[in-house]
Formats: structure tokens, C-alpha cells, sequence
């Protein structure tokens, strides 16, 4: 901790950014909400696994399946450092945030839900927290409420009070969005929730690799993240949960680790976390993961979210320069997230030519269709995302692209 | 390759005003067509008689490319024979999409798709029309519901029966077609 952040040398820790086009300029990767890029330690760190030790964990006596499960353990303790967690085997690992999010709805839809009872969905998710909830309304009877955003993609606190009644057994609010950029005021938000003795799930996927979180702080009850939106893998991710109520839930899938004792047709469930862990893990997968939360923390929070905040306004206010051009949302806070549409000319098409000039941007719904429909964009949004490893410099090549695309469809 | 090849000037002329580009009042076919993950969306009327396709005009939105080639389509199949229409649709989608079809030598302003077969992500967006005709070919709109549900959804219309079977009762009012 405490390094001050260097954003040339940064980029030097990322193999694929060094790459150059026939021009001999670097891609412009702005589509790190989607995934980010990998840094050379946690493609080390899976080389190394598969090279070194490739074992399967929490089975071998021998060297390789020793170290195969440290390695993997103590990416669970680094996760919980990470986010504040009391103790390290409340953090569950999964195959990504989808996976979490779908274990998470099924465990505790399986315990706790009830016909009739209501969950409150913000109009902020992601498809991976939307629908894993709607398919308990088939399940279990329950009924989805939606929290409607405001006009400019903002929650609307004042809303919470009417949605939130007795019947409310959970509510699900996103940590940062992926269309906007917005962080919703969470502590108010879980605050409140608690009062009305609702269950909150954060999802945290859009978050984790920008800013700190704590999830004793929060008071958030279950808490979900992906490993490849944060320089980790893909194939890792993890759920948070607070033990007392991980304790209460049932396994989700039934395989080898997730046992005690099995008889012909009975088992008991193993305890917390392994209870969540049937089969094997993506263990390589996991392990990059740890070495991703190294690569974050060498960096202290304040140098990396300052450097992050001033190329986000920088992109902000250089895109608004564009008569043309509409951002989507002015969030108070805006967290790596940057989208926008342009008159007269379809988002697919926007990434499409900027492509040509090695930008990677992405168009369309975000996963997020009924955001799309409540701020009225059929046709879905142009993203920029960004990555500790954006400058400014690239901010200006985005621009100077969008030029070059207006006059492909002057208006 | 270059993405700005896809842009050529016929196939912006288009996108900027679409052939057909309107919603066919009292069409004999109908369909809907989406790409779900992108939010392209075009709805195809038609107007067939004695096996002619003596009208096809669309609406909806997408993309340059989804738009600019739903109005080749229009213009393309527009007079035919239903059935020489629908050689046309598969032949134009079979050299669209499979890098090995022989480039038909009457391609005319379809000539304009060209520079999309070698973007297969936008693929999609230049078959979406056609895909469209060739559902809406088989959508008589007596099974379609002027409450643009289509086929999914059932009504209590009394003048005609959805195809997933006879509908319960519908909020909406003379809803349908006849």
C-alpha cells in the first residue's frame, strides 16, 4: 500500500497493451466494464499453477495438492482483506458474478422465500441480478417489485419507503451501475432495508476494481464480484456472506466437498464455505484471482480513484464538447463508467467505425434492458469504461475517432 | 479490413431514407424481428395477392446497416412471385453469411452488403431483415394481434385464434386484424 500510482508504469504490467496496430499505436481498451485486461503477475500466476503444482485442492496428501490448496485458500483470505470480510470463510468462490448471483437467489429463495413475499430489484442491474430473482417468482411465488431510476438514472431514495413492506424479504441494488457509472448511497439504502428486517444483496461486479469497499461497514448482507472485471481470470468470482446467515442456508449443487457424511440415498452438508464449493473449483482460475488482488493493493485507493476520477471528467468533459454527442446520466459519482449516444448515428455503428482506429468501445444494451426502456434509449447506449491503466491521452484519440466518425454521417 | 468499408455510400443513402419505410395499413403478412442483444428491431408488412408480393414496406429501428439493408430488401423483393422472393431472401442470406457462396452476379445496390460479410459481428444486422420476410411469409395476419405481441401471446379475440391455441381474455380492444 501506498505507492503512488504511475499510470505509464502500470500499463507495463499489462502484456496486451503493449501491443501496437501497423500505425504503431497502442489499442485504446475501453471495454474494461465488459473485462479488463490482465496483468503479466496474474498470467504468472496461472502459468505457475499449471506448470508447477497443477493439483486438485482439498484431496492430495502429496506436495502439489498441498500447494494447490494453500494457493487457493489464501486467495479466500485475500479476498476477505479486500473487501472488509470479518472472516475469510465467508467468502464463497463461484465460476463468476452470474453464477453467484444465481447461487445466492436459489439458497436463499430456498430458505427464506415465501409465496407472496416481495423482492425489490433495482432498475440499476445487470440481467445477472435481474433474472436469477425473477425466476424465483416462478419457484417460489414470490413477486419482483422494481425500483424505478429517476429521469437522470438516479435512485430515488424517497421511492424506497413506499416499495419496502412487510412482505419485502430482500432487496438487490447494484454498487456501481454499468451503463451510468452511479454508486447508489448504500448505507442509506441497506439502512433502511434492515429496518424493515429485509435481507440486501449488493452486486458488487462493477465495483470492486475502482473503489474500496467494507462489507462490515456497508452492513450489507450478501455481497457478489466477479474475478475478471478486476484484472483477475475469467472463471473466478465469489459471493460475501455474513457467516450467521450463510449458516442458515442449503447447498446449492451437490458434489464431491460440499458433504459431511453420504449414504446410499442421505447427506449432510459440509459447513461454510466448502458447503457452496461442490466439484472443482476453478482453482488456477482462483489463484490468479489472489495474484490480481496483489497487483490491486501495491496501489493505495486514494492515488488509483484520483487517477481514475480525473480521466473519467477529462472523458466527460472532452465527449460533452461534441454538440452531438448526450451522456447518459450526470451521477454525482461516476465510477469508471462513462456511456453516451449521438445524434444520428446508431451506437452499433459508433463502435463499429471507431474500431478502425483500434478503440475498443461496446454498443447496445449492457445487459441491462429495462434501464435501456426506463431512460428511453431503444436502441441502447455507446459505453466507455475505463481501467486504472486509461490516460487522457487515449480520451483525445476517442475524440479525435469521433470526428472522423460524424463525418461518415454528417448530420 | 476496415469497418468503414461496410459504409459504403448506397447503403448510407439508404439508412439515411429508407425505401418502404413505413407501416403498412391493412397488410396480408406481418412479422416481427429482433436481434435481442442489441436491440435491432424491424417489423416486415407485406401485401400479397395471387401469390405476388405486390407490397413490402417496415418499420422499426437498428442500425445503419440493419436499416439500410431492410430497404435493399423492400426494394429488392417488391413485385415478385412469393416464391421467387423467397429464393431471393435465401440465396442474398446464403451469400451474406457463408464465405464460400459464389458472389451472384445480379447483386445490383445489394452490392452495398458486400463489406459486411467480412464482420461477422455485424452480420446479424444486415440478416435481420431478411430473416423478417421470411417469418413474416409464414404470418398471415389473422394470427397476428395489433397489440404486436405476435404469436406468444394469446387473445379473446373472437375473429381469430393466436397459434399457440385460443386465447384467454385480452384487456386490449378489437385488437386484431381481420
Amino acid at each position: 500500500m501506498g505507492k503512488v500510482f504511475d499510470v505509464q508504469a502500470a500499463r507495463n504490467d499489462f502484456p496486451a497493451l503493449t501491443q501496437r496496430d501497423a500505425k504503431g499505436q497502442p489499442i485504446v481498451y475501453l471495454d474494461n466494464a465488459a473485462t479488463t485486461q490482465k496483468p503479466q503477475k496474474v498470467l504468472d500466476a496461472l502459468m505457475d499453477f499449471y506448470t508447477r503444482y497443477n493439483a486438485n485442492v482439498h484431496r492430495g496428501y502429496y506436495e502439489w495438492g498441498q500447494r494447490a490448496t494453500e494457493a487457493y485458500e489464501n486467495t479466500r483470505k485475500r479476498l476477505a482483506n479486500l473487501i472488509g470480510a470479518a472472516d475469510p470463510q465467508e467468502i464463497i468462490f463461484t465460476r463468476g458474478a452470474t453464477e453467484a448471483c444465481n447461487a445466492l437467489a436459489e439458497i436463499i429463495g430456498q430458505r427464506y422465500f415465501q409465496p407472496d413475499d416481495e423482492i425489490i430489484l433495482s432498475e440499476l442491474e445487470h440481467h445477472a441480478n435481474q433474472i436469477p430473482w425473477q425466476m424465483q417468482q416462478t419457484k417460489r411465488g414470490v413477486r419482483v417489485k422494481g425500483w424505478h431510476v429517476k429521469e437522470d438514472g438516479e435512485l430515488d431514495l424517497s421511492q424506497l419507503d413506499s416499495l419496502l413492506t412487510a412482505k419485502t424479504k430482500l432487496l438487490t441494488v447494484t454498487h456501481v451501475s454499468n451503463v451510468i457509472g452511479t454508486v447508489p448511497p448504500l448505507r442509506e439504502i441497506i439502512r433502511r432495508a434492515h429496518a424493515n428486517g429485509t435481507l440486501v444483496v449488493i452486486d458488487a461486479a462493477q465495483a470492486l476494481a475502482h473503489l474500496p469497499i467494507n462489507v462490515q461497514t456497508l452492513d450489507c448482507d450478501f455481497l457478489v464480484g466477479s474475478g475478471h472485471k478486476m484484472y483477475g481470470p475469467m472463471g473466478s468470482g465469489f459471493f460475501y456472506g455474513k457467516r450467521a446467515l450463510l449458516e442458515t442456508l442449503p447447498p446449492y449443487h451437490g458434489g464431491g466437498t460440499m458433504m459431511e457424511t453420504v449414504t446410499i440415498d442421505s447427506f449432510t452438508p459440509a459447513a461454510i464455505p466448502a458447503r457452496f464449493e461442490a466439484g472443482t473449483p476453478p482453482v488456477a482460475d482462483i489463484i490468479g484471482l489472489g495474484a490480481a488482488i496483489d497487483y490491486l493493493q501495491q496501489f493505495s485507493w486514494k492515488s488509483l480513484m484520483a487517477h481514475e476520477d480525473q480521466v473519467i471528467a477529462y472523458a466527460e468533459k472532452t465527449l460533452s464538447q461534441f454538440p452531438r454527442v448526450h451522456v447518459v446520466g450526470h451521477p454525482p459519482q461516476r465510477t469508471a463508467v462513462l456511456s453516451f449516444v449521438i445524434d444520428g448515428i446508431h451506437p452499433h455503428d459508433v463502435a463499429s467505425l471507431v474500431s478502425d482506429h483500434h478503440i475498443a468501445l461496446r454498443a447496445g444494451y449492457h445487459c441491462c434492458q429495462p434501464l435501456m426502456h426506463r431512460l428511453q434509449y431503444p436502441g441502447g447506449v455507446v459505453r466507455a469504461s475505463f481501467g486504472l491503466y486509461n490516460t487522457c491521452e487515449e480520451v483525445d484519440r476517442l475524440a479525435q475517432a469521433l470526428e472522423k466518425v460524424f463525418t461518415v454521417f454528417p448530420l | 479490413m476496415k469497418s468503414l468499408e461496410m459504409y459504403q455510400e448506397t447503403l448510407l443513402a439508404h439508412n439515411e431514407q429508407p425505401h418502404h419505410f413505413y407501416a403498412l395499413p391493412h397488410p396480408s403478412h406481418q412479422a416481427q424481428g429482433k436481434n435481442p442483444l442489441c436491440g435491432d428491431e424491424i417489423t416486415v408488412y407485406m401485401q400479397i395477392e395471387n401469390d405476388i408480393l405486390r407490397i413490402i414496406s417496415f418499420t422499426g429501428q437498428g442500425c445503419a446497416i440493419c436499416k439500410a439493408s431492410a430497404s435493399l430488401m423492400t426494394a429488392r423483393l417488391e413485385g415478385k412471385t412469393i416464391v421467387q422472393a423467397k429464393e431471393e431472401a435465401e440465396r442474398i442470406l446464403a451469400w451474406l453469411t457463408d464465405a464460400f457462396f459464389p458472389c451472384p452476379k445480379d447483386l445490383g445496390e445489394l452490392e452495398a452488403l458486400q463489406g459486411v460479410r467480412n464482420f461477422p459481428m455485424r452480420l446479424k444486422c444486415a440478416t435481420l431483415a431478411w430473416h423478417t420476410f421470411q417469418k413474416a411469409c409464414d404470418t398471415p395476419v389473422s394470427s397476428v394481434c395489433a397489440c404486436q405481441k405476435n404469436s406468444s401471446h394469446s387473445c379473446g379475440c373472437s375473429k381469430h385464434v393466436h397459434p399457440n391455441g385460443s386465447g384467454s381474455s385480452h384487456s386490449g380492444k378489437g385488437c386484431c386484424r381481420s
